[in-house]
């Protein structure tokens, strides 16, 4: 009896040893999955701070060094003396704070009376918003620069910040949002005399605050990096943003790698500081509208 | 006039001048928003119709032309390269970046795993960087003179590559720059997508003896087809728009000997460099159309495979 029942479970002793090998090899491999990305992710990222604090021979020895000599701050200081770095952070702020504004001010202006108004002629008005957002922005640069130089535009502020102020996107992540907020608690603030306008500030506003971060996010974002539009609006040094810059340093200053790593930094801070104060807003808002930050 | 006015029901005219102040709300309210998209939006897509007819360069009248825009690009080499650069660039980024993105986020939902929000913050990061600085940071990783890639080939013993000097790998390395720029927002789809799962399923198969690749085959891809619909679709759009990496690694020129030029490099230099705004809008009609299309297709695609499982 006692022989036969030490069998079975040195039997199952082997069959559990087993699994859990099985179990916790795979557990490794999965560890190991998910720190070799994340090392492929961060590695860059500390390799460029450490580059922008180095010398120019130093990042062209070989085999490189890791850490820089010396901490040195020059290429952070040239960027500010020698190169117009100020300007572009400051054109980029000028940018995307307006931009960023003015889209949550008017998508969820016209959201909100998409989702709770009726009125002649609003169903078209929809069709047509939505309809927009099929339209690839390649399609429209073109004339829309023709519009700008037309508007004497072109080269201007206005001209960053109008034609992207308003997104049928935006009007309708908007719209769908405000669609759950309860008719009944307009109406009641009309019957106490409310204006539309206070409505609006003081109820709708306040239900709709995850919207409105994710929109601002996005938007945010949008504009902080973009590139294609600002390099055909733009034209000259003033007025460039930071991507622009950027892009120009990169040939101005070809393979100085410290320089142009201090810029990166600098132009990346921005985001970086936006993207882990707001994180879990920016995973709802990416999950509430599915579109690409 | 004060007959007609009188006309209307006690009821109906007290609905009317009670909605009265709420329409012109609406109507103001909509003013600046649809002058916007109509100026911005609308009318530059009826005008790139237009223009796609004609010769033109922003100083003279534009000239029609008829479809001579559309027999010189399909006539033009490296037209034809950039298309194919681009429909090859378009195919292997979605594969990559779908299926780098369903890989980690089937690591991140492992419940067992420590460290989840910390994975999961690292691989979106490079989703909120600037296109043009991912660009510069990463052709500097991949430089065949002093880049980190060769450096860590050369301590494992593998020759240094040219990477983004060759016609051969030039392509295929921005495609890599943009896998790891990309794939985390996939990330975030796929985790939400699988934690939506239910976890009944999962119950059941353990019960029949299910290991980890049978429940990944059978369970979760099955379920998740939406969240690789969507996946497959923006991973689709954005990188047939390819645009900042290649401009600014190649110095807008798509070289070396045109293997990264895109469709939308090809576009800007016409109509910005070369001043043919015609030409140009004609690019725009011919990528609006594909794009169309290839969404039309997948989603055509998504909807008979669920019908399949259904």
């Amino acid at each position: 009896m006692t022989s036969i029942s030490g069998e079975k479970k040195r039997g199952i002793d082997r069959a559990d040893k087993q699994r859990l090998l099985k179990r916790s090899l795979g557990r490794g491999i999965v560890y190991a999955i998910a720190i070799l990305t994340a090392i492929i992710v961060l590695f860059p990222m500390v390799w460029i701070v450490f580059t922008a604090f180095k010398s120019l021979p130093e990042t062209y020895v070989w085999p490189p060094t890791w850490l820089p000599a010396h901490w040195r701050f020059d290429n952070f200081v040239k960027l500010f003396t020698v190169v117009p770095f100020m300007r572009y952070f400051l054109n980029s702020v000028l940018v995307s704070v307006p931009y960023c504004i003015f889209n949550l001010l008017f998508c969820s202006m016209a959201g909100y009376v998409f989702a709770k108004f009726q009125f002649p002629g609003k169903n078209i008005l929809f069709i047509v918003v939505l309809a927009t957002i099929m339209i690839p922005f390649q399609v429209t640069m073109i004339p829309a620069f023709r519009i700008l130089v037309y508007l004497g535009w072109n080269n201007t502020f206005a001209g960053l910040i109008v034609p992207g102020m308003v997104g049928a996107f935006g009007i309708f992540l908007m719209r769908q949002f405000m669609m759950s907020i309860p008719t009944e608690l307009i109406e009641a603030a009309r019957v106490d005399g409310a204006s539309e306008l206070r409505i609006y500030a003081q109820i709708i506003v306040p239900s709709s605050k995850s919207a409105f971060a994710a929109l601002a996010i996005f938007t945010f974002l949008d504009s902080w990096n973009s590139f294609l539009w600002p390099l055909i609006v733009v034209d000259s040094t003033e007025l460039r943003t930071l991507p622009l810059g950027l892009a120009v340093l990169n040939t101005q200053y070809v393979s100085q790698w410290p320089l142009i790593m201090a810029a990166t930094i600098l132009t990346s801070i921005p985001v970086i500081i936006v993207y882990i104060i707001f994180q879990r807003q920016f995973i709802r808002g990416i999950l509430l509208t599915g579109i690409k930050g | 006039m004060d007959i007609s006015e009188k006309l209307p029901t006690p009821m109906k005219k007290r609905k009317n001048s009670l909605l009265a102040p709420q329409r012109r709300f609406a109507y103001l309210v909509l003013i600046i928003p649809m002058a916007v998209l109509f100026t911005f939006v609308i009318l530059p897509t009826i005008l790139a119709g237009v223009y796609s007819f004609t010769d033109y360069n922003m100083i003279t009248a534009p000239v029609f032309i008829g479809l001579k825009n559309f027999t010189e690009m399909f006539a033009d080499p490296i037209f034809i390269h950039a298309l194919r650069n681009t429909s090859i660039y378009m195919v292997v980024c979605v594969i990559l970046q779908v299926g780098v993105g369903l890989g980690l986020a089937m690591v991140v939902t492992r419940e067992w795993l420590k460290g989840k929000t910390f994975f999961r913050t690292t691989y979106f990061l490079p989703v909120v960087l600037s296109m043009v600085a991912v660009s510069i940071v990463l052709e500097w990783v991949f430089d065949s003179r002093v880049g980190l890639i060769n450096l860590i080939l050369n301590y494992v013993g593998i020759p240094a590559q040219p990477w983004l000097t060759s016609e051969k790998t030039a392509l295929f390395t921005i495609i890599l720059i943009s896998v790891w720029k990309y794939s985390g927002y996939n990330v975030i789809i796929f985790t939400a997508a699988i934690q939506n799962l239910p976890k009944e399923y999962y119950e059941a198969a353990a019960v029949d003896g299910s290991n980890g690749f049978t429940e990944f085959w059978y369970i979760t891809l099955p379920l998740i087809q939406p969240a690789i619909l969507f996946t497959s679709i923006t991973s689709a759009i954005g990188s047939f728009q390819a645009f900042d990496a290649v401009y600014v690694i190649t110095n807008a020129v798509g070289g070396p000997n045109f293997s990264t030029m895109t469709l939308l490099l090809y576009l800007y230099k016409h109509a910005f460099d070369g001043m043919r705004f015609g030409y140009g809008s004609a690019v725009s009609i011919v990528m609006f159309v594909i794009l169309m299309v290839l969404t039309m297709v997948q989603l055509r695609i998504g909807r008979a495979n669920e019908t399949m499982n259904a």
